[in-house]
């Protein structure tokens, strides 16, 4: 692989802790030490139960949320403070899809117009070489004419995509998955995680593909880390994490996956009685 | 045997008419209401037959003209025999310049202070809630009291004093929707893509807490013309000889059981102008959000 786009160190997140009335409030460490790198034109999936912090790492990775301490390097800089012209300008490299398409978009602009929206606050010419960008992108990501529809037109997977499309339109070399696909019924999440493979072959973008299911993650992830408690207690490429997997949690966790065919739900079963 | 004649329809190839954009019928009355008010208001000077001061002690409490009174005194004139329509007209005319005035001032303020707080939060947020608090705790006729018998009275005073009347809803509302979109929502979504907070606050989150303004416009119009109409009655409002709806009504007070007519015009441009307005901006809000929009047609 090539050079890491974006590197943790030792990074940590605590919330909570404040001073109260009366002594300190506990602590949550949301995060807790956690050294993470991500190759240029890599997906590396992290996946970890709810409440692992597996969300708010995305969030740190991405630059929307500060660390408590540790540094967090995009391109060998860091990111600048949060809010200021510095940090919208970097925006631009990093984008972040959530998990609830219906609540990223502006209810009362049209698909086309949100996105133009964004290209016109970087700047951004609205053609490239005589092609409408937005018009491309939409194309891109299979909603072609599509652009005028309001996001409560359109399905969930549709408004997965035009936040896909929202978020590529920048051109950034890292997007963070943030349960990207799990507020979808299965058949779309399927389409969808198809579209952001080819996007990703296609594009070379780094992903950062935070889910709690296994499967999704193995389905697209080139390495996966595996999140408990904070902490990141395995991590390796896909393949190796799934055939070998070192630590307790994580066997417990594909253990816990369901088995497609009966046969291989025997051997699912068998590896949960020796383990 | 009874013949069943069934009516058939045969060819249903009637063009598909656009349903959209219609109006109702009550909605186009309140507009033509409050057109009508406005005009009268642009063009007193040019429609009322009389000058609001104009006296003709010859002809006190005449009666409508329909009712045995002078024609040339169509709805009458009051106990210093001034025309009760054109002082009707001038009354209108002051009463919506104080009334949109005073919700122009609440809710630009209000509003801005509104987003002031849910940007800043930290003290800025403290110190914004603490004046709603102030103001939501104190009677605002007492309010207003003090400042016009404090500092004299002037029309424009009037107007300032009137527009601080419930701006504190507005920043109450606007606060908290702008926080609901910062937290969770599209507002967020937006600030991680790099757009400058101004832009995301007047770009998007306005539009979309703008029919929730504009319902809280039309609950505080009708308000305003109602406090204008206390104030005025109670003698701290718009000063004699100059009229205004409340004004007209204070002075028919005294007439009621003889002359009528002083009062009661006022009241019906009272009420149907606060009623259109009310109901104008129900069907705003409908008409303004396009989820409602797709579910009718």
């Amino acid at each position: 692989m090539t050079a890491a786009v974006l590197e943790l160190r030792d990074v940590t997140r605590h919330y909570g802790g404040k001073r109260q009335w009366l002594g300190r409030g506990a602590a949550i460490r949301a995060v807790d030490g956690v050294d993470l790198t991500l190759a240029a034109g890599e997906v590396l999936g992290i996946v970890g139960e709810s409440g692992s912090g597996k969300s708010t790492l995305g969030r740190i990775a991405a630059g929307i949320e500060a660390p408590s301490s540790g540094m967090v390097t995009f391109q060998g800089q860091r990111y600048a403070p949060i809010d200021t012209a510095a940090w919208r300008r970097q925006r631009r490299r990093v984008q972040v899809v959530f998990q609830n398409p219906s609540q990223a978009l502006d209810p009362r602009l049209t698909i086309a117009a949100q996105i133009r929206g964004v290209l016109a606050a970087h700047g951004i010419e609205a053609l490239e070489r005589g092609v409408d960008r937005t018009e491309a992108i939409l194309s891109r990501v299979g909603l072609t004419g599509l652009g005028t529809r309001f996001p409560h037109q359109l399905s969930g997977g549709q408004l997965q995509r035009a936040v896909i499309a929202r978020a590529l339109v920048l051109s950034p070399e890292v997007i963070v998955c943030d349960e990207a696909v799990s507020a979808l019924d299965v058949s779309v999440q399927a389409q969808i995680l198809n579209l952001l493979k080819d996007l990703q072959a296609e594009l070379g973008v780094a992903y950062l593909f935070i889910s709690h299911d296994l499967g999704v993650v193995r389905h697209v992830s080139h390495r996966i880390a595996v999140m408990q408690r904070g902490r990141i207690v395995e991590t390796g490429p896909a393949s190796e994490v799934f055939a070998r997997p070192q630590d307790p949690y994580t066997r417990s966790l594909i253990a816990a996956l369901p088995a497609a065919t009966p046969a291989a739900r025997r051997a699912r079963d068998a590896a949960r009685q020796a383990a | 045997m009874s013949v069943i004649t069934c009516p058939v329809t045969v060819g249903t190839d009637m063009p598909a008419r656009p349903r959209r954009r219609r109006l109702p019928l009550v909605i186009g009355l309140c507009v033509a209401w409050l057109v009508l008010v406005l005009l009268l208001a642009l063009g007193a000077d040019l429609i009322a037959p009389y000058g609001y001061a104009e006296q003709s002690l010859l002809q006190r409490l005449k009666p409508p003209a329909l009712l045995g009174g002078d024609p040339a005194f169509l709805l009458g004139t009051d106990g210093l025999g001034r025309d009760v329509l054109s002082r009707l007209i001038y009354a209108v005319r002051a009463s919506i310049l104080i009334a949109f005035c005073g919700t122009l001032i609440g809710s630009v303020i209000g509003t801005l202070l509104g987003f002031l707080a849910a940007h800043f939060r930290g003290w800025v947020e403290e110190a914004i809630m603490l004046l709603v608090d102030f103001q939501a705790s104190m009677p605002f006729l007492i309010i207003a009291l003090a400042i016009l018998a404090f500092f004299g009275n002037s029309f424009e005073l009037f107007l300032v004093v009137v527009g601080f009347y419930g701006w504190e809803v507005y920043a109450r509302l606007t606060r908290g929707l702008v926080l609901q979109a910062n937290a969770q929502g599209y507002a967020f979504a937006i600030r991680t893509l790099g757009v400058h907070p101004v832009r995301i606050y007047i770009r998007h989150v306005l539009p979309n807490i703008l029919s929730v303004l504009v319902v809280q416009v039309t609950l505080n119009f009708p308000e305003i013309i109602l406090l204008e109409t206390s104030l005025s009655f109670l003698g701290l409002g718009v000063q004699p000889p100059q009229t205004s709806l409340g004004l007209m009504l204070g002075e028919g007070r005294n007439y009621i059981a003889t002359a009528w007519w002083m009062a009661i015009p006022a009241g019906i441009a009272i009420f149907l102008t606060t009623l259109s307005v009310s109901l104008l901006g129900d069907w705003l809000r409908d008409r303004l959000d396009p989820t409602l929009q797709t579910a009718r047609d």
